[in-house]
């Protein structure tokens, strides 16, 4: 199988990988998006605005720091408790797995390589749309991880809209089949994830991302051994959510910050 | 969009007693009825919509295929709670639009309606349908949309629109209409979060 990385550094994709190496699969390369790439900054500040700065902060600059005053799991713990030292990608090609670099996972070369490689499965770690070209070169397909329970929620800030919408048992994460369609593509593992009375909504992605970890990995497991069950989406069974504005953010929080004084 | 209450009063007293704009064939102050209460404003005219000789739209429903009525005739049938199928996807297919293509709106709405007047106009009245699509179906994803909308300078510009020179500016009322129901809804629901 191959890996689809949104950046070198990216400590989710160093985990997933790891976790499934040590469980005996075989990961024949990695694609990793370049992070220097005007391009790529232009098109992610028009889809994430000035959140896209907090996000590179968060991902990048503080990336294996620990935070002593979170009682949660966080990927930095996990990492951690499971010994995943690997700093970068890199570090993998060290271990015998080719690491690849693109500006755009569609472009040309990254075709040309997966028909050499020819994947029977890909997982993607990053945001972005998969063009069918990509797509239809990863045997059983490609595996995303949506932070969202489908096909009710789909698209973008959907833990956000899920909790405004006051569908609190629509909160968690999806393991699907990505598509050319934004996040309709089938599901394989459903994992809903109980909010708790301390939780806060900037910090909500942070304990989501062990548990999406660990779905990921357990869901391409299931794939490979081909004990996956693969549910298809109607279009007509959820709605797509776009970035949720600032005024609808602060309700959210106000919504939750009323749950952990209890009211 | 940073409007305060003041404002939103004092603007909205000085259309609702403008014959002009009470009388206008766009339907400024329809569907209202709770916002204006809640802001402490006098009731809008009593208008009754009428829909038997309207055209419904029957092109898709997508920014490239607005007419100069098709908001108008869809706000219409959400005031008169009639064919709410046909205004909630045109509500969808604009609010998709608007989102997927926010940075180039400008252009696009230049493009398409030929001057920056009419343009602004334009999409000031898909900001109007949007939060009455939201008003009727209760799409948060409509008044999010429409959020958005007012962050843009161009609709939405530091100084406010000249409203009556020389004639009442519909735009400024679309402005200011847009400016009453967000703030009513928003408070809404807060207070419905509250419990």
């Amino acid at each position: 199988m191959v890996v689809f990385s949104p950046s070198r550094y990216s400590l989710y994709t160093l985990c997933v990988v790891e976790l499934l190496r040590r469980k005996g699969v075989r990961v024949s390369g990695i694609f990793v998006r370049r992070l220097v790439n005007p391009g790529r900054f232009i098109q992610e500040f028009r889809r994430d605005g000035k959140r896209l700065l907090r996000k590179i902060w968060r991902k990048l600059i503080l990336r294996r720091q620990v935070d002593r005053s979170v009682k949660y799991e966080t990927l930095q713990t996990l990492a951690r408790r499971e010994s995943i030292v690997q700093r970068s990608v890199d570090d993998f090609a060290d271990m015998g797995i080719p690491v690849f670099y693109c500006d755009d996972l569609n472009e040309p070369s990254v075709l040309a390589k997966l028909d050499e490689l020819r994947p029977r499965l890909a997982v993607f770690t990053g945001g972005g749309l998969l063009r069918s070209e990509l797509l239809k070169r990863c045997g059983e397909g490609v595996l995303n991880c949506h932070a969202g329970i489908l096909p009710r929620y789909r698209g973008m800030d959907v833990i956000e809209w899920a909790i405004l919408e006051g569908n609190l048992d629509q909160v968690g994460c999806t393991v699907h089949f990505m598509d050319e369609g934004v996040d309709t593509g089938d599901i394989v593992r459903l994992c809903p994830i109980p909010l708790h009375p301390g939780d806060e909504l900037h910090r909500l992605r942070e304990r989501f991302e062990p548990i999406m970890c660990r779905e990921m990995v357990s869901a391409c497991w299931d794939v490979l051994n081909g004990t996956a069950q693969r549910v298809p989406q109607r279009a007509e069974e959820g709605r797509q959510y776009f970035i949720m504005h600032p005024a609808l953010i602060r309700l959210v929080e106000e919504a939750m910050s009323r749950r952990v004084m209890g009211e | 969009m940073h409007v305060s209450y003041r404002f939103i009063r004092s603007e909205g007293l000085r259309f609702l007693s403008d014959a002009r704009l009470r009388d206008h064939p766009a339907l400024p102050f329809v569907g209202l009825e709770v916002a204006l209460q809640f802001f402490d404003l006098p009731p809008g005219p009593a208008v009754s919509v009428d829909i038997s000789d309207i055209v419904l739209p029957t092109a898709s429903p997508a920014f490239k295929n607005l007419e100069a009525d098709t908001l108008l005739i869809l706000r219409k049938c959400l005031y008169a709670g009639k064919h709410l199928d046909l205004a909630a996807r045109w509500a969808e297919g604009l609010m998709r639009f608007c989102e997927v293509r926010l940075s180039s709106l400008e252009s696009r709405a230049r493009q398409k309606w030929g001057t920056i007047s009419a343009a602004r106009l334009q999409l000031l009245e898909v900001g109007v349908f949007l939060l009455d699509a939201y008003f009727v179906q209760r799409d948060l994803r409509f008044l999010n949309t429409a959020l958005k909308l007012t962050d843009q300078k161009w609709l939405f510009p530091p100084q406010p629109l000249l409203a009556f020179w020389p004639q009442p500016r519909l735009a400024a009322v679309w402005q200011w209409r847009m400016s009453l129901m967000i703030t009513y809804l928003l408070a809404e629901i807060g207070a419905h979060h509250d419990g």
